[in-house]
């Protein structure tokens, strides 16, 4: 005879099992076989792989794309979360999809989209390449295509947290005699910063990570127009096996990175949201 | 005159939170805005410190006119219900906010800011909790920080949205005594939002009741509750009986029973309600026409007095409260089928509403 206690820790095993090997077979074991193919055939063939001139160039255009993309979406979803949640305004429902379609549309689209607005054939590309600009084919393309696909992140991390907190503390500092600026600085960034901070990182995460719609606007020239993920998919196709698994091992390194920062924020989010209490009973006014 | 309030008009959509206000608060009063909920309290409220904006009317703030003004630049003490105050500041930094934020020309240098931030939290009382956090604080403790933070800009008028809403019964009782000795001291004009009609008699100089955004009467505690403008009045300030009754040349009848009408009456003739307040409604061991007859149901002793339910026999009204004190009460003891005569004392009159 199985008892209802004894019941239950079966099945609580038997689901976390369940759970452990399922992120165990599809996201720690490919984790694994990146990081053995990378020194599969030792580690100076490892270390060529990433400091071969290609890859470094590879790296620094991602570096550099995230760091345009990732402040302009900083500034841009503040302002965006901003609006939404705390006016009332006609068209706002219509602002919350658009801040979603990002994430609707397919990256291929994405990055489809700006070919077709700034490539040769494009509304605007002529216009652009008569005064000597390339966007399709060029850098500006992929910070365009990364800028568009990772936008909604911030704002999405921010609208809840900006909605919870509501209108008070804004009004209380504007009826104290503080000036818009000095409302931003000293009391709403202070409440969204743990919000602000972890959409940040999943933006910049996506930003480095950025495949499909990057892949339709580089145009993949070597050392120029390759960022990381399309360097790997390049070497992958050439059966460069090592140096591709070389490469995207520093990728998975960013994420990792990414995973330690975001955890931090959450534990430090966590402590200010409860501080150590002190019990505080209300005392008799004289 | 501290505030001056002339035709306020305030929709949201199609919502009309106030309807055409007109208001004078006095300098150095304590004023109640009290009404039902949506009656346009907080807005009017809101409306006075700028964190809205009127349709139409005007306010004026000690002579000023400050209608296109900002809450910023009306120099409007504001206390939230929910107290708003700044979670990652200290109470003393809660405090100073209103000083540090000021341009460089006005902000008091540093010794002086403390100096005024440590007088204005012995004022509230808090001396000791100047690094607390506010999460670290109790209800009433959060409060009086919020208190403090409103008042340190040394505001024209200090506007107060349910300080006592999100308290329990007991620490918003002692708070609110304490808010009125408080106010006896700084004599800053105040104005509060209530829903609670206690608060708003236990506090308050004078009381402004609200209902549907417009102004139903405007008095102090007696005469709302004892010369109540609409039977609106009469019946949110206390418990209040309603006879249905008839008007004709002056005479109000109730069955066999008939009274005048009292002076300043708006009603003149038609169906109305005939208005008393439980410890109006006394008893007479004789019928007489001015009284009518009913048999008690139920009567307890409350502490001070008796309270007396009874059934008048008159359709529409399943039964009618009357308080009596110990000297008040009949000689005998009350039991419930006993018959006594009622006869209103004081009463007023409303056209029947529906």
């Amino acid at each position: 005879m199985i008892g209802p206690d004894r019941r239950y820790r079966i099945a609580r095993s038997a689901l976390i099992l369940g759970a452990l090997s399922v992120a165990g077979l599809f996201l720690v074991l490919p984790l694994l076989i990146v990081l053995s193919g990378a020194i599969a055939k030792g580690w100076s063939l490892y270390l060529a792989s990433i400091s071969e001139p290609d890859a470094l160039a590879a790296l620094r255009l991602t570096l550099t794309v995230t760091a345009i993309a990732v402040p302009l979406n900083l500034v841009f979803g503040v302002v965006a979360a901003w609006c939404i949640a705390k006016f009332e305004f006609p068209g706002r429902s219509a602002l919350i999809t658009l801040i979603d379609l990002p994430l609707a549309v397919s990256p291929v689209i994405s990055g489809l989209i700006y070919v077709l607005l700034f490539g040769a054939q494009g509304l605007l590309g002529p216009w652009l390449g008569e005064a000597g600009f390339r966007v399709i084919f060029a850098v500006p393309g992929i910070v365009l295509a990364t800028i568009f696909v990772t936008f909604p992140f911030v704002a999405r991390e921010l609208i809840p947290v900006m909605q919870a907190q509501g209108r008070d503390h804004e009004e209380a500092a504007l009826s104290l005699g503080a000036s818009g600026w000095q409302t931003f600085w000293r009391v709403t960034l202070p409440n969204i910063k743990w919000g602000l901070l972890y959409g940040v990182i999943l933006c910049n995460a996506r930003a480095m990570g950025e495949f499909g719609a990057v892949s339709v606007v580089s145009g993949h020239i070597r050392g120029k127009t390759n960022t990381l993920p399309l360097h790997v998919e390049i070497l992958y196709n050439e059966y460069q096996h090592t140096a591709a698994f070389a490469v995207a091992s520093l990728l998975v390194l960013l994420a990792l990175l990414t995973l330690v920062a975001k955890t931090w924020v959450e534990a430090r989010a966590h402590r200010d949201r409860h501080p150590d209490p002190i019990v505080q009973p209300d005392e008799e006014l004289p | 005159m501290s505030i001056e309030i002339r035709n306020l008009r305030k929709r949201f959509g199609g919502f009309t939170a106030l309807h055409g206000v007109d208001l004078d608060i006095h300098d150095g009063e304590l004023m109640a805005l009290l009404g039902p909920s949506g009656c346009g309290k907080t807005t009017l409220l809101r409306l006075i410190a700028g964190l809205e904006s009127a349709d139409a009317g005007s306010i004026h703030l000690h002579g000023r006119d400050v209608t296109a003004l900002g809450a910023r630049h009306r120099g409007v003490g504001f206390v939230f219900q929910h107290y708003a105050l700044f979670r990652h500041m200290n109470v003393f930094e809660n405090i100073a906010f209103g000083l540090r934020v000021r341009p460089r020309a006005t902000r008091p240098r540093e010794p002086e800011l403390r100096q005024k931030v440590e007088r204005v939290i012995d004022l509230v009382q808090l001396g000791g909790m100047a690094q607390r956090f506010p999460d670290q604080l109790s209800g009433g403790q959060r409060q009086r920080v919020a208190l403090a933070r409103a008042l340190i800009i040394e505001p024209n008028v200090l506007l107060l949205d349910e300080p006592f809403g999100a308290l329990d019964a007991q620490v918003r009782r002692q708070l609110r005594r304490w808010l009125r000795r408080l106010h006896d001291e700084l004599h800053v004009t105040s104005v509060f939002v209530t829903h609670d009609q206690d608060e708003a008699l236990d506090v308050a100089d004078r009381i402004v009741l609200l209902n549907h955004g417009r102004i139903e009467q405007i008095g102090n505690a007696q005469q709302l509750q004892d010369r109540p403008a609409s039977s609106f009045v009469g019946r949110f300030l206390g418990e209040i009986n309603q006879l249905p009754a008839s008007l004709a040349e002056e005479r109000i009848s109730l069955g066999d029973s008939h009274w005048p009408l009292p002076a300043g009456s708006e009603v003149k003739s038609g169906a109305v309600d005939l208005c008393v307040r439980p410890y109006d409604l006394h008893w007479t061991e004789r019928a007489g026409p001015s009284s009518f007859p009913a048999t008690v149901t139920d009567a307890r002793w409350l502490g001070g007095r008796y309270r007396v339910e009874l059934d008048p026999a008159l359709a529409g009204v399943p039964y009618v409260t009357a308080e009596w004190s110990r000297t008040q009460m009949p000689p005998r003891e009350l039991q419930a089928g006993d018959v006594v005569h009622l006869q209103p004392a004081r009463y007023a009159v409303f056209a029947r509403a529906g």
